[in-house]
């Protein structure tokens, strides 16, 4: 049994620890603290029944000058052994529902390996993305990223 | 300008060099470092003495990498003026940049004393006296900056944190009200001016006036963007305010946005059956997705009611294929063996059903193997291996393919003894799905579990950067704790604590890193506006040490230093100073293989290009977190084996006693850092401490407790050996007589009893309160010296204590039912059974 809320900074190291086990992007806990400072309330955590962390997606605001206001998804991931249970739905809807409300955005993005086949399901078809450009070599082993865009004009507040 | 003390002769430049010099100001401010140190050169051509352009060119070699060379122009141009303030701030930059931050406040101080109202430094000031948590002169710079700038909005709400840090919340609110008042409000809503109201909504809060921080924030509430953050806080309000169906209406609210939220299910439903079950009726057919609301009665109901509602939820994510159904029950099996049948009977029905009748409703093709993996983990938990050995099987079998069928079969032969099994299982696993890495954490965690360190560590390189030439040093830039904690356990159990001890430390600096990250968030965060999240943060890097991280890997570094001790004290046996020698030669072998290896490297680095690796999302801009690694081989490691560690001039027990303070003082209810506490400072001969800290640990743990008495046994002793050599200061006897009789029995200190005697009838209250567990049992005969190796039982106790509460159906045939325990030169074999009464010889 798992719960979804959001992240509080006591929770980063173990969004950290959630990371370094499922994905190979990695980051230094300063980052993770630098978007705790930014944008509070849009990372979300996953929680099971002893309080471990199984799931996490970290999130910002885009700060590009002169574009709409648009979300973008630094990393979502779910333990292995909790997946089928639509952990990562549920946490990018509440993201996703706050960038709206708190920071008026109009789209959210994300970049995702093109050779990642799961990923790349999950957004397309359970998180309604859509491929909006390839990026070359945008990671740092050199493969190409798809740049993927869901807009949030649909998600008005309930 | 303030009168100034008078310039040296050698201050002044003429017009031309001034006007470089104020330009060098401006480039540094705006981090144009290579330009600045241009122009710093252009006026020590003419003017090689000049101390505010030496120090200035120190601080543009400190940020272009050269910072030993820093380091000299910067003592040389202070040197040579050691009236001005520039000089004395840019020292203060570079010790701040050392982090000597002690160092730095003083240069600081310094500086101001030569231009008292320098708002840049007087800011520099206050961010180390807020690093440093000087609270006092954080609050006196943030006043002086308040004046002496009241025009930028960023004073005042400094101040206002300084002041609620400091614990005068009132003066907080009031600057934070006035600022507020100064502020015409448009209809523009802005997220700092909202991020403002809910601070400063936080502080009245921490005062205690619960309605007057609800009719704040009600007053406040079209200017709050955060409406989720609205929402919470006003429930939470109305809750201290009693307000309780206010509250629910609110918690209602929030659990339509989010229904998998379980405080807000707990808030509603604190109260008693069978309202509530009602009310989880209602909200079960409001949000059907919700596995939160779904599960949560369960803990709460029984027996046909019971075997119903779990029923549904079995049924419904067999069929799915959950793969966490199994674990997210555990609680609901521990606390009830009853429960644990009821779901026993039923998985075992559903079985039957699809084998022999095919008959199960809505099953897909692969519930079968979904029902056997439950099984699996079922009689696994039930520590019957044999069991579930066949279920796991069967479900392999069925299908072949299924990584998470691996991954059950390791665990189950890891909890039955065999760890090499479980690597190979858990390794044809992670083949099955090279790009996953979670398996592949798992299988480097169950090889280093089994000793294979080596093929670990070539294992979870697999996911670090391809290119880099120091791949586990990439773990370590990324803070890979787990990773590191389960190095030093495995180096630990192969008995090479050099390495192990090497692994901890590096935890150890990742905190202080971690601790360190804050620094720039104390000017970030107040002008970004995010000031909640800021105190969080300032309060959470407080007792950061409390980390779970960070108290496991301080209490395996503690206990290794004090083994060390231990192996000194006795002098390294036979055995133990083979293992050192093999030790000693792997590390010069390593060593010369890890410079040949750099070399190679080097070669082959020359000839590509190496980009420097950043974060993957480009984006990343504002705080820069990662370091650029240059055109260069993995730096060599002089000392692999850790051998600077664990030297015999090391005092280990003050090593010991570093990692355990903070645990200590950050998880004071930590039983077992007491305990180690205790016996170390026994070992130091530090009697005060030591017996504070055996006072700690008994007040914690349910009496009698033999690890208590072990750490009492060895004060006692200690002590009294102490005092018959007279090295006891008489101002410390003074304190630990009047202390003892709080520990002793008076038997003990009188002398009417011996300390056999006194264990002895230790063990006879022991078993009477039902406290006589084997591993109690072990320790206290270690104490009576009837055994000699406790270390050969734990490994059996461990199962022991992992039993299940319902007697296993397999019995405990599949495993030992015998520990085999050295006594002197004999083994003696006892039934697990009557363990404790064989080896202690009755009550």
């Amino acid at each position: 049994m798992v719960t979804i809320r959001v992240a509080t900074v006591e929770d980063l190291m173990w969004v950290q620890n959630c990371n370094l086990m499922n994905l190979p992007e990695n980051y230094q806990m300063k980052y993770y603290i630098y978007h705790a400072m930014s944008w509070p309330q849009l990372s979300y955590v996953a929680e099971d029944h002893k309080g471990r962390i199984v799931g996490y997606v970290l999130a910002k605001m885009e700060d590009d000058t002169g574009e709409v206001p648009h979300g973008h998804i630094t990393s979502l991931a779910v333990m292995r052994t909790w997946r089928r249970l639509g952990i990562a739905e549920k946490l990018m809807t509440q993201s996703q529902r706050m960038m709206v409300e708190v920071f008026n955005a109009q789209y959210v993005s994300l970049h995702v390996r093109k050779s990642n086949r799961a990923a790349l399901a999950l957004y397309r078809d359970t998180l309604k993305f859509d491929v909006h450009d390839i990026e070359k070599k945008y990671y740092a082993d050199g493969e190409d990223a798809y740049a993927m865009r869901r807009s949030l004009r649909n998600l008005n507040g309930e | 300008m303030a009168p100034v003390a008078p310039v040296p002769t050698n201050r002044e430049l003429p017009s031309k060099e001034s006007a470089i010099f104020k330009s060098i100001l401006k480039f540094y401010e705006h981090k144009q470092y290579r330009k600045g140190l241009k122009n710093a050169e252009q006026i020590l051509k003419k003017f090689p003495e000049h101390g505010e352009t030496l120090v200035m060119k120190g601080l543009f070699l400190s940020h272009v990498d050269r910072k030993e060379e820093a380091h000299e122009f910067i003592k040389k141009g202070l040197k040579n003026d050691l009236r001005s303030h520039i000089c004395w701030h840019v020292y203060g930059l570079l010790h701040r940049g050392d982090k000597n931050y002690d160092e730095a406040i003083k240069c600081y101080i310094n500086a101001l004393k030569f231009d008292k109202e320098n708002v840049q430094i007087i800011r520099d000031l206050s961010l180390l006296q807020i690093q440093m948590r000087n609270y006092e002169g954080f609050v006196d710079s943030r006043y002086q900056l308040f004046k002496l700038r009241a025009a930028q909005r960023m004073n005042w709400v400094s101040l206002a944190i300084a002041y609620h840090l400091l614990g005068k919340l009132d003066t907080a609110e009031k600057i934070l009200t006035s600022f507020e008042e100064t502020l015409k409000d448009g209809n523009t809503f802005d997220f700092e001016q909202s991020e403002m109201m809910l601070y400063r909504n936080m502080i009245i809060e921490e005062t205690g006036d619960f309605q007057r921080a609800l009719d704040d924030l009600e007053a406040n509430e079209k200017k709050i963007l955060d409406k989720l953050t609205y929402r919470e806080i006003n429930a939470r309000l109305l809750v201290k305010l009693g307000r309780i169906s206010d509250a629910e209406q609110v918690y209602r609210g929030l659990l339509k946005l989010n229904p998998d939220c379980t405080a807000y299910l707990k808030e509603i439903t604190e109260e008693v059956l069978p309202k509530w079950l009602e009310l989880h009726a209602e909200l079960a057919s409001q949000y059907p997705r919700s596995a939160v609301i779904a599960r949560v009665p369960l803990a709460h109901i029984s027996g046909d009611d019971f075997k119903s509602k779990v029923d549904v939820v079995l049924r419904s994510n067999l069929r799915k294929g959950v793969p966490s159904l199994f674990v997210s029950l555990k609680d609901i099996y521990r606390a009830s063996p009853e429960k644990a049948q009821i779901i026993e009977d039923l998985v075992l029905s559903y079985l039957e059903s699809m084998e022999e009748r095919n008959s199960f409703p809505l099953q897909f093709p692969t519930t079968v193997m979904w029902v056997l993996y439950f099984l699996a983990q079922h009689f696994d938990l039930k520590r019957n291996p044999t069991r579930a050995l066949e279920y796991i099987n069967r479900a392999i079998e069925h299908t072949p393919t299924l990584v998470e069928l691996y991954m059950m079969k390791a665990r189950i032969y890891k909890h039955a003894g065999d760890l090499d099994e479980a690597v190979t299982t858990i390794n044809f696993g992670r083949e099955l799905d090279l790009q996953d890495r979670f398996i592949n954490s798992k299988c480097t965690k169950y090889m280093l579990r089994a000793g294979q360190v080596e093929r670990a560590e070539q294992t979870i390189t697999l996911f670090t950067k391809a290119e880099s030439p120091d791949p586990l040093g990439d773990l370590v830039d990324m803070q890979c704790i787990w990773f590191a904690y389960e190095s030093a356990s495995a180096y630990n159990r192969a008995k090479r604590y050099g390495r192990a001890l090497k692994h901890l430390h590096q935890i150890d600096r990742h905190f202080s890193d971690i601790y360190d990250d804050q620094f720039d968030f104390h000017s970030y965060s107040p002008r970004k506006g995010t000031l909640r999240s800021y105190v969080e943060l300032v309060r959470l890097e407080d007792r950061l040490r409390d980390q779970p991280f960070y108290t496991r890997a301080a209490l395996s570094a503690a206990k290794l230093y004090v083994k060390l001790w231990e192996l000194k004290e006795a002098g390294p046996s036979e055995a133990e100073k083979k293992a050192q020698e093999d030790a000693q030669n792997l590390s010069s072998s390593e060593l010369k293989k890890a410079q040949r290896k750099a070399r190679k490297a080097e070669l082959q680095a020359a000839e590509k290009s190496n980009t420097p690796s950043g974060t993957p999302d480009k984006n990343a801009q504002t705080i820069q977190p990662a370091q650029k690694k240059g055109v260069q081989a993995a730096p060599v490691d002089e000392d692999p084996e850790g051998n600077k560690l664990t030297d015999p001039s090391v005092d280990y027990l003050n090593e010991a006693r570093k990692f355990l303070k903070p645990v200590n003082d950050m998880s004071p209810l930590n039983f077992e850092a007491w305990i180690l506490s205790a016996l170390v400072n026994v070992k130091r001969s530090k009697f005060i401490l030591a017996i504070r800290a055996l006072l700690r640990a008994k007040a914690l743990s349910p009496q009698p407790d033999a690890q208590v008495l072990r750490a009492e046994l060895s004060f006692y002793k200690a002590y009294k050996a102490a005092i018959a050599n007279s090295s006891v200061s008489p101002a410390v006897v003074e304190v630990i007589e009047s202390t003892l009789p709080e520990i002793y029995p008076s038997s003990l200190l009188s002398g009417s009893t011996d300390v056999p005697g006194h264990i002895r009838e230790f063990w006879k209250q022991s078993v009477a309160a039902g406290r006589d567990s084997p591993r109690a049992a072990v320790i206290v005969a270690k104490e009576l010296k009837l055994i000699e190796d406790e270390a050969a039982a734990k490994k059996i106790l461990d199962a022991e204590e992992k039993k299940w509460v319902l007697q296993p159906a397999g019995g405990w045939d599949t495993l030992k039912s015998t520990v085999e325990l050295q006594v002197g030169s004999s083994t003696f074999v006892y039934e697990l059974s009557n363990f404790s009464s064989c080896l202690l010889g009755g009550s």
